[in-house]
């Protein structure tokens, strides 16, 4: 099969390209080395969060930063790509422009992915990959009918609430500290669900979408 | 039968009424230009026919297909809205590659050099879009309207950065169009240039048709 040839391809590969070219997404990848490369060489404490018998009182910031730095890479990419490039290449179905969304969601939230399976033991590494994961995707979705920075705030108040409140659990769990393994599985189905909601949503939400800029 | 059918579509956005009750039947083969102010929602009209804006009311036919109901988008229409759809990090090549839908054919390659020739650029040029003038922008949109052939196309402001030269193109080019039988919909600030090309000119004011 000729790469070239094949537009579905070619597709999702532009729209990679075109999200790697996104300023934003350079320098936010290099602050993300920066902070990595100065942190402690003891793994754990990239995603310690809190200790559970004291009383936080600051929200951590680097198990923060990783928690919402996909998000803050996707930014309002996805709105943009389905409002405004979607229209133009028409003869892509939505469903295929979705997918594109999807994988360079995926693509961002490996390079956070990657570096807790570096720093940390594979079966917390592998669950919060799938909490970001989510996050990311659910946050793309939403992002085409609620402005992102209103769930960006949205994120930064669940965070706190994760952090002072032990709520909710699926959440709670990427800090190493709370994280128990037996019991992740059943949060595997929350986060399911918690996607397939959204989207159901867009599929609904998106009949009355307007596509211009 | 029209080839085109609003009927009583209106739109508001954000409390204010951009489409109101439109009802226009357009027939094929003819070359329709819509004047107005800016603000008028000339544009808006026309995204409407294609599918981009969802009209809070009434319902729009294309070709016998209810937009928003029997299809998200009309498949029919080509269309140009100045540089918006454009990747500005890509060549005008591959711009025109992710528009074309034949791509059964033999030699897609030569349709799309054929079509940047068409349209006055250089297929050989591999400078990315967002270096483009705004006249050489406004001329790659043009051939991502055409590329693909279909029978209705819709040009929105074509005349934009263009130069008296490409002014005459522009003209060649929908008396061209309307010999191969297309049915063209242009918006234009330049009622000269509306009535040099089109057959109907409509005056549309807040919203409303005024013929």
């Amino acid at each position: 099969m000729d790469f070239r040839n094949n537009r579905l391809l070619n597709l999702h590969w532009r729209m990679l390209l075109y999200f790697l070219y996104c300023s934003r997404f350079r320098i936010g990848l290099l602050v993300f080395i920066e902070l990595i490369i100065s942190i402690n060489s003891k793994g754990d404490w990239l995603m310690q969060g809190i200790v559970m018998s004291i009383t936080p009182k600051t929200v951590p910031m680097l198990w923060f930063f990783i928690i919402i730095y996909s998000q803050l890479m996707v930014g309002d990419s996805s709105r943009k790509m389905v409002k405004i490039f979607f229209p133009h290449h028409i003869r892509f179905s939505l469903t295929n422009l979705i997918i594109s969304v999807f994988l360079t969601n995926t693509f961002i939230t490996c390079i956070s992915g990657l570096v807790i399976l570096l720093k940390c033991s594979p079966p917390f590494a592998i669950y919060t990959f799938f909490v970001i994961w989510t996050l990311t995707i659910s946050f793309s979705l939403l992002s085409l009918f609620i402005k992102p920075i209103y769930l960006h705030l949205f994120s930064i108040i669940l965070l706190i609430c994760v952090t002072y409140l032990d709520w909710p659990k699926f959440l709670s769990y990427t800090m190493i500290s709370r994280f128990q393994a037996a019991k992740a599985s059943f949060n595997y189905f929350t986060l399911g669900i918690i996607l397939l909601t959204v989207v159901i949503f867009t599929n609904i939400k998106i009949k009355n979408f307007d596509f211009y800029q | 039968m029209p080839i085109i059918k609003l009927d009583h579509v209106s739109k508001t956005i954000k409390q204010r009424q951009i489409l109101d009750d439109i009802c226009l039947d357009l027939n094929q083969q003819l070359v329709y230009g819509f004047a107005g102010a800016n603000g008028s929602g000339k544009t808006m009209l026309l995204k409407s026919i294609i599918g981009f804006v969802h009209p809070n009311s009434g319902s729009i036919e294309v070709m016998g297909q209810k937009i928003r109901k029997d299809v998200l988008f009309s498949p029919k229409i080509g269309f140009s809205f100045g540089t918006e759809g454009l990747l500005p990090i890509l060549d005008g090549k591959t711009n025109l590659q992710l528009i074309l839908s034949a791509e059964s054919l033999p030699s897609p390659a030569k349709k799309i050099e054929a079509m940047l020739e068409l349209v006055g650029l250089d297929p050989h040029d591999r400078r990315k879009v967002k270096s483009y003038s705004l006249g050489m922008q406004e001329r790659l949109s043009l051939g991502c309207a055409l590329i693909n052939d279909q029978p209705i196309i819709i040009l929105d402001e074509p005349t934009n950065g263009i130069d008296k030269k490409g002014q005459e193109f522009l003209v060649t080019l929908i008396k061209d169009l309307k010999k191969r039988k297309k049915t063209v919909l242009l918006t234009s600030h330049d009622e000269k240039f509306l009535a040099l090309v089109s057959d109907q000119i409509y005056e549309i004011s807040e919203g409303r048709i005024i013929e």
